[in-house]
This record gives structure tokens, C-alpha cells and sequence, in this order.
């Protein structure tokens, strides 16, 4: 009886030792300590600058110059977030923003969506030229065709009368309806990869019941793209939010956040270079601050999205 | 009747090559009306010289002298591209290999997942266009990330800042090629993290798409982690390597840390010089495009394709 207990014990003890001080064991701990830290540090470093921008949004130059403050400013002010709301002419240039980036982005999506499906379904003569010059089109650094499309859309043509289009918003509508927006042809590489890895079953059915080439795209086919739409359509819109390289040259005088805080952003002898910096990142708060917002209540879409794209293959 | 067959099926073939066209139109219209002609303008602005009258602007051809100007004259030029070809060939494996890893953290069970996941792609949002040209040369955030000083003697008064830190390796007997390249890869950090988002969302995609039978089998027959690293994750991965590559210099292209882009985009802005940024332009393009040619031969050679 009291033989039989011991034995029991020390067989608990043994499974105790096996479990828990085993090499594989401690090798799990230590590498779950390892990334921890690894996971903590580098989020970190991610979110250290958007930390430091929230500070300087409410620091004085005094406060900025003594040593003795680092992350709480002794005299925190409005002043700052004042100056800047007023010169990004918030609310009117948020809505601005919002429509802009939002309308050229549904653009994106339609053609990419359009075209992707032609790239990955149809064949037809030229078909690998003209994608090979689509992805030329990406990997050609924007900056180069920068001054010709300003050209081309200062004395843009249709047929013999001539249009001034700068400073209107059509430039960049033409540019996405033709899949030339910034990164345009990224979108139709994903949407192509995208229809490539779906199942011709169903578009066959579609066809065998008597559905032309449309009816099956816009019936059978959209609708099996929207997880993807949805993911392009935010990556358009927050990289057209935050896009600097077009619209200063193309739309000078839009009242968009981005094109606004290029002007409070610039080098101006008259600012003190220290006050410059406060309003620079206070600038840049109110910029990101929207589309934080965005992204964190559709983030499952983008993780989602690029799951289900064919980026994977 | 098999000639009848035969000419249906060659109109009906030809009906559909037709419905092709009509949906990649845009496309077309899209390069046939404004890219081709753009970059056509693009190299005629580089080949002339231009000069502003009452009438407008006038464009006199000039030949190649634009193209003489930036490789013998320009002292600035050459010394850019190579360091930002340079800077590529260091930043791409950087990038690969760590957004590989982090995906496979990312990719393990742990409390807090999906808030990792949301703060690793943060920076797809927070590192782009304006925020990252607002960024550069920031005096606040040069402060406080320790990797400058404010002249009024901000940082300065701290002893052990990095800094400080980083000269007494560099003073010390170690090798200080070994120790400088380390320190380089600590000033990458940060623009390696935010430029990794994309990525790790890719190498995390095609993780999941690993049957999981395949990892069992390979339990099963008594593989350690290591080799399962090596023999089947890495040749499943192996396609996606070269699109985040390229995704990684796509990504360059765009940004305001490269330095050749600042270079270039000073000459753009300025009238008077735009057709001598249009030809570094150019030659910049040429330079990345035999760059990335090469590049995309030497990883084709280790990717495993399927079928």
C-alpha cells in the first residue's frame, strides 16, 4: 500500500522532469522570451516616430531646447494643433481628401479589375507585349515621365481642340482609367494572379447556359473579386492620400491634405528651424491620423485580401 | 462539314481574341496615347536644350550633351547612382531575410497576434510619400531617435547615448570593417522595418499556403525545425522571394531616403534644368533596368518552381 504510493509519486516526478526540464522545453522558453522581446522592440521602432509626433504636437520650442524634457513636455499647448488645423484648413481639406483619394481609387479598382481579367483569360495577339510594357510602366521611376505628362496634359488634345487640364482633376482620372496612376500596374499584376488561381468551371457554365463574355464577367466573375477589390481599393486610396510626387506638378492648387501640408512643411526663412520641426510633425500627425483610423477597422481586409490574392502564386 | 467546323471554331477563336482586347482597351489607349508618347517627349527634352522666351518655352536639340554633362561634368551624379545602387544591393537581402523571419514569427501562435500583425503593417500606411519627405532631415525625430544633436546641446548632455556608444567600438582594436558594417545595419533598422510591411505580408500569405501535411510528414519522419526550414518551407517560399525583390525596388523608386530620387526630383522642379533631369532620369531608369535584369537571373537560379 504505502509501496504502491511512492511509485506513483515518482512517476508524477518523472513526467514532471520529462515535460518540464527537458532540452526542447527550455529551447521553447527561451525562444519565446526571444520573441517577445524581438516582437516589442521592433513594434517599437515602429511606433516610436508616430509616439514622438503626438509629443512634439504639444511642445513649445522652450520645452524642445531643454535638456531636462524629454517625453512630457513642462508647458504642454494647443498652440500647435491651433496653427496647424488652421493652415491645413481641416475639416474642408479632410472631406477633400476623402473624396479625392476616394474617387481615384475606385478608378483603380475598376480598370484593374477590367484589365486584370483580360490579362489572365484571353488570348490574343501582343497580349505579352503590352503587359510586358505594363510592368515597364512600374518599373520605370515615376520622376522620369514626370515633366512629359505635364506636357502632354497642359496642351492635351482631343481631335483639334486643345484643353489646359492642369489643375483640374482630370489627369489623374485619365491617368487610373488607364492604368497609369501610381502603381497602377501593381494592381492589375494582383487582380490578374488573382483570376488566374480561380476555377474556369464556372465562367464555362456560365458560357455553356448561354452567357456572353460580359454577362459571365460582370455576373459570375466580379462578384468573386470582391475581397480583392476591397484590398486594392485600400491600398490605392491610402497611397494616394499620401502620394507628393503628381499632385504638386498636376494639381497645384488642390486643397488636399497632402498638397497643404507640403506648404506649412517647407523650408521658410522666416521660422525658426526648431519651430518648423514641431509644426512639421504636428502637420504629419494630422495627416496619418485619418488613415490610422481607416486602417485599423478594415485591417483584417488587408491581411485578408493578399492571403486570397495570387501575389502567392 | 469538318471545313464549316474548322472555320467556326476560327471565328469563334477570333470573336473571343476581339473580347480580349476590349478588356485590356484602357490599357492600350493608356500606353499608345500618353505613356509611349510621354517617354518619347521624355528622351527629346533630354536630347535639347531649353530656354524661356516671350512666346514660350523653346526646345533646341542638342545631341547627347546632356548625357556628356552628367557622366564627365556633373561631379555629383555618378557618385549618387552608385550609392544608391549600392544602398540597393545592401537594403534588398536585408529586406528579404528579415521579412521572411518575421513572418515566420508572425506566423507562430501567441497572445497578441493579430495586434503584431496590425503594428508590423502600420508602416505600409505611416512610411509613405509625404509622411516619409516630412521625416528626412526631421530635427525632432532625428532627436529623439539619438542619431543626431540639436546644436542648443540636447542629446549631448547624455554620456551613454548611441553616439558616444558607436566611437568607442569604431576607436577600439577590433576589425573596423566588421564593426562599421554592423553599426550601418543598427542606422538601417528602422528603414528596414518600415520598409518591410508589404513583404512579410507576402512570405506570410504563401506560409499558410503550405499544406499542413507536409510538415507533419516531415515530423513524422523525425526532421529537426532546421531541416524542415530548409527543405520545405524554403522551396515553397522560394517563388515569392523574387517578388518581394522586386517589389523592394519598385518600392525605392518612390521613395525620399534613396538619394539619387532627391537628386533627381531637385533638378525636375527647377525649370531652367528639367531637361537635364529628364536625362539623369533616364539613365537612372537604364542603370535600375540592367540592375534589376541581372538580379532577376541570379534568383531565378534558386527558386523552386512547382510544376
Amino acid at each position: 500500500m504505502d509501496k504502491n504510493r511512492t511509485q506513483t509519486k515518482n512517476i508524477g516526478l518523472i513526467r514532471f522532469k520529462t515535460k518540464y526540464i527537458s532540452v526542447r522545453f527550455l529551447g521553447s522558453v527561451c525562444w519565446k522570451i526571444i520573441r517577445t522581446i524581438i516582437l516589442l522592440g521592433l513594434g517599437f521602432i515602429i511606433l516610436y516616430p508616430i509616439i514622438v509626433k503626438v509629443i512634439a504636437s504639444f511642445m513649445t520650442v522652450d520645452d524642445l531646447i531643454d535638456s531636462s524634457v524629454k517625453y512630457f513636455p513642462r508647458h504642454p499647448v494647443l498652440d500647435n494643433i491651433k496653427y496647424v488645423y488652421y493652415k491645413l484648413n481641416y475639416p474642408r481639406s479632410l472631406l477633400n481628401s476623402i473624396a479625392f483619394s476616394g474617387v481615384i481609387a475606385i478608378a483603380q479598382v475598376m480598370v484593374s479589375t477590367f484589365v486584370g481579367y483580360g490579362f489572365a483569360r484571353f488570348k490574343f495577339f501582343g497580349k505579352n507585349i503590352i503587359f510586358g510594357l505594363l510592368m515597364l510602366t512600374l518599373l520605370m521611376p515615376p520622376q522620369a515621365t514626370l515633366v512629359p505628362l505635364f506636357l502632354t496634359f497642359k496642351y492635351f488634345s482631343i481631335g483639334p481642340i486643345q484643353i489646359n487640364l492642369l489643375n483640374t482633376v482630370w489627369p489623374f482620372i485619365i491617368l487610373s482609367l488607364t492604368g497609369l496612376n501610381l502603381k497602377g500596374g501593381l494592381y492589375i499584376f494582383m487582380m490578374r494572379q488573382y483570376y488566374r488561381g480561380l476555377p474556369k468551371e464556372l465562367e464555362e457554365a456560365a458560357f455553356i447556359d448561354g452567357a456572353g463574355a460580359f454577362k459571365t464577367f460582370f455576373y459570375i466573375v466580379l462578384p468573386n473579386g470582391i475581397p480583392l477589390m476591397v484590398t486594392i481599393f485600400l491600398f490605392a486610396f491610402t497611397w494616394q492620400w499620401s502620394e507628393a510626387i503628381y499632385t504638386p506638378l498636376l494639381l497645384p492648387n488642390i486643397q488636399v491634405l497632402t498638397r497643404l501640408m507640403l506648404n506649412v512643411i517647407s523650408p521658410n526663412r522666416d521660422i525658426d528651424p526648431a519651430y518648423l520641426s514641431v509644426i512639421k510633425n504636428t502637420a504629419g500627425l494630422f495627416t496619418i491620423f485619418p488613415i490610422i483610423v481607416v486602417y485599423l477597422s478594415l485591417q483584417r481586409y488587408f491581411i485578408k485580401g493578399i492571403e486570397r490574392s495570387g501575389i502567392v502564386g | 462539314m469538318k471545313r464549316v467546323q474548322k472555320l467556326r471554331s476560327a471565328v469563334l477563336r477570333s470573336k473571343r481574341e476581339a473580347i480580349g482586347y476590349v478588356f485590356v482597351l484602357p490599357i492600350i489607349i493608356g500606353l499608345a496615347m500618353i505613356y509611349l508618347p510621354s517617354l518619347y517627349r521624355a528622351v527629346k527634352i533630354s536630347l535639347s536644350e531649353i530656354s524661356y522666351e516671350k512666346t514660350g518655352m523653346v526646345m533646341e536639340y542638342e545631341g547627347l550633351s546632356q548625357y556628356y554633362y552628367a557622366f564627365r561634368i556633373d561631379p555629383d551624379f555618378v557618385p549618387t547612382v552608385l550609392e544608391s545602387m549600392r544602398n540597393l544591393l545592401i537594403n534588398i537581402p536585408t529586406i528579404v531575410i528579415f521579412s521572411f523571419f518575421m513572418a515566420n514569427v508572425l506566423n507562430q501562435k501567441f497572445v497578441g497576434r493579430s495586434i503584431a500583425r496590425a503594428v508590423f503593417f502600420l508602416p505600409v500606411i505611416t512610411a509613405t510619400g509625404i509622411l516619409v519627405m516630412a521625416e528626412a532631415n526631421d530635427t525632432i525625430q532625428m532627436l529623439y531617435s539619438g542619431s543626431g544633436k540639436l546644436n542648443e546641446g540636447g542629446l549631448s548632455s547624455n554620456i551613454f547615448n548611441y553616439e558616444s556608444f558607436k566611437m568607442m567600438f569604431l576607436n577600439s582594436s577590433i576589425n573596423q570593417r566588421y564593426i562599421s558594417f554592423l553599426f550601418a545595419t543598427i542606422d538601417r533598422i528602422y528603414y528596414i522595418v518600415t520598409s518591410s510591411g508589404v513583404q512579410i505580408l507576402i512570405f506570410l500569405a504563401g506560409l499558410q499556403s503550405i499544406p499542413e501535411s507536409m510538415f507533419e510528414a516531415a515530423k513524422m519522419e523525425g526532421a529537426t525545425s532546421w531541416e524542415i526550414l530548409w527543405k520545405i518551407t524554403f522551396p515553397y517560399i522560394s517563388p515569392l522571394i523574387l517578388v518581394s525583390v522586386l517589389y523592394t525596388i519598385i518600392e525605392t523608386f518612390y521613395s525620399f531616403n534613396n538619394p539619387i530620387v532627391v537628386y533627381i526630383n531637385k533638378y525636375l522642379q527647377d525649370p531652367n534644368n528639367f531637361a537635364y533631369g529628364s536625362a539623369i532620369s533616364l539613365i537612372y531608369f537604364a542603370v535600375s533596368a540592367v540592375a534589376i535584369a541581372v538580379i532577376c537571373l541570379i534568383i531565378n537560379r534558386f527558386i523552386v518552381y512547382q510544376d
